[in-house]
């Protein structure tokens, strides 16, 4: 599906999505950063590793690990838990990993995360680093700042000052 | 553990960064040298880097301008002092809203790997709900109504 298809896909204007929406959003979401950073899956790998291919796809435990962070759960155990018990993400997503295995491969795809990061930067035309010019940040100020002015009134008077 | 975080002018996070959180402030700064980060930052007084570091920093395409204390012996121009006053409260605010709305402060995991896996994925998630409010035309800055569909 392309990006356009995508975005008229997304619900635009209703006051709140239901929970399909939000991961179906993610995940399209989460796609388009992966082009964006230039990242293809390989069997289900989105990070180079040996072995077969995993029975669940990278991209999913991705989704997943973003939609815990963003409902804000605080630990693994409770995401799990919920995850677990909700009959919607069931449908969703049918393959399921131990909560173990669930938190080993999120922390295997910690390298990427940053590059997708920086991808939703540049989706948005935020100034990704290094930001431009336009920025409006002078370059190094140590580098030209202005010493500071000695204060005079400040100093000991000379003659104040007994020598033996 | 202490976390620095860099925010973009659009309020987005482009890189964050964990010391431990016995080190002063500017091992933060220092620490992006090992990052593949390249960047201008804006920081309060104690990202001043020192001279030796400065030069590494430059080079490394890391430019900073950090406040300055009343009684040092440099000095930031008026441009400057006025860009620190216009944007340091924006970037507190930020820190803090990412605070509450990502249970920043709060991360339950196992080990440092994991804990690190999912601070990066906050900021990805922080990243990713400010792209999707954008597109669904929703508050900017809101993350409440994600929270409602579950």
């Amino acid at each position: 599906m392309g990006t356009l298809e995508r975005e008229s896909a997304m619900p635009r204007t209703r006051e709140t999505l239901d929970l399909e929406e939000l991961v179906i959003t993610l995940y399209a979401a989460l796609d388009d950063a992966l082009t964006e950073a230039g990242i293809a899956t390989r069997d289900g790998k989105l990070v180079p590793r040996p072995g077969p291919a995993p029975d669940v796809d990278d991209r999913e435990v991705l989704c997943l690990a973003v939609l815990q962070e963003l409902l804000g759960f605080e630990s693994d155990h409770g995401f799990y838990q919920w995850f677990e018990s909700n009959a919607c993400l069931q449908q969703l997503f049918p393959r399921r990993l131990t909560r173990p295995n669930w938190a080993d491969r999120r922390a295997l795809l910690t390298p990427l995360v940053e590059r997708l990061s920086q991808a939703f930067c540049a989706l948005d035309g935020e100034e990704s680093p290094p930001f431009s010019s336009s920025t409006r940040i002078r370059s190094m100020s140590a580098a030209r700042s202005e010493p500071a002015a000695r204060n005079v009134s400040a100093d000991w008077p000379r003659t104040a000052i007994a020598h033996p | 553990m202490r976390e620095h975080l860099v925010f973009t002018p659009g309020g987005r996070i482009a890189f964050v960064l964990q010391v431990p959180g016995n080190r002063h402030d500017v091992q933060g700064l220092y620490g992006l040298l090992k990052t593949t980060f390249r960047g201008r930052l804006l920081g309060d007084n104690a990202y001043w880097p020192k001279a030796a570091k400065r030069e590494a920093l430059t080079q490394k395409g890391i430019t900073v301008t950090a406040a300055a204390r009343s009684n040092w012996k440099v000095r930031n121009t008026a441009e400057e002092k006025t860009l620190l006053r216009q944007w340091r409260g924006k970037v507190e605010r930020r820190i803090g809203l990412f605070d509450r709305q990502f249970n920043a402060g709060r991360t339950l995991c196992r080990s440092r790997r994991h804990y690190e896996a999912r601070r990066w994925f906050k900021v990805l998630s922080h990243n990713l709900s400010r792209h999707l409010n954008r597109k669904l035309r929703r508050p900017r800055e809101s993350v409440a109504h994600f929270q409602l569909a579950a």
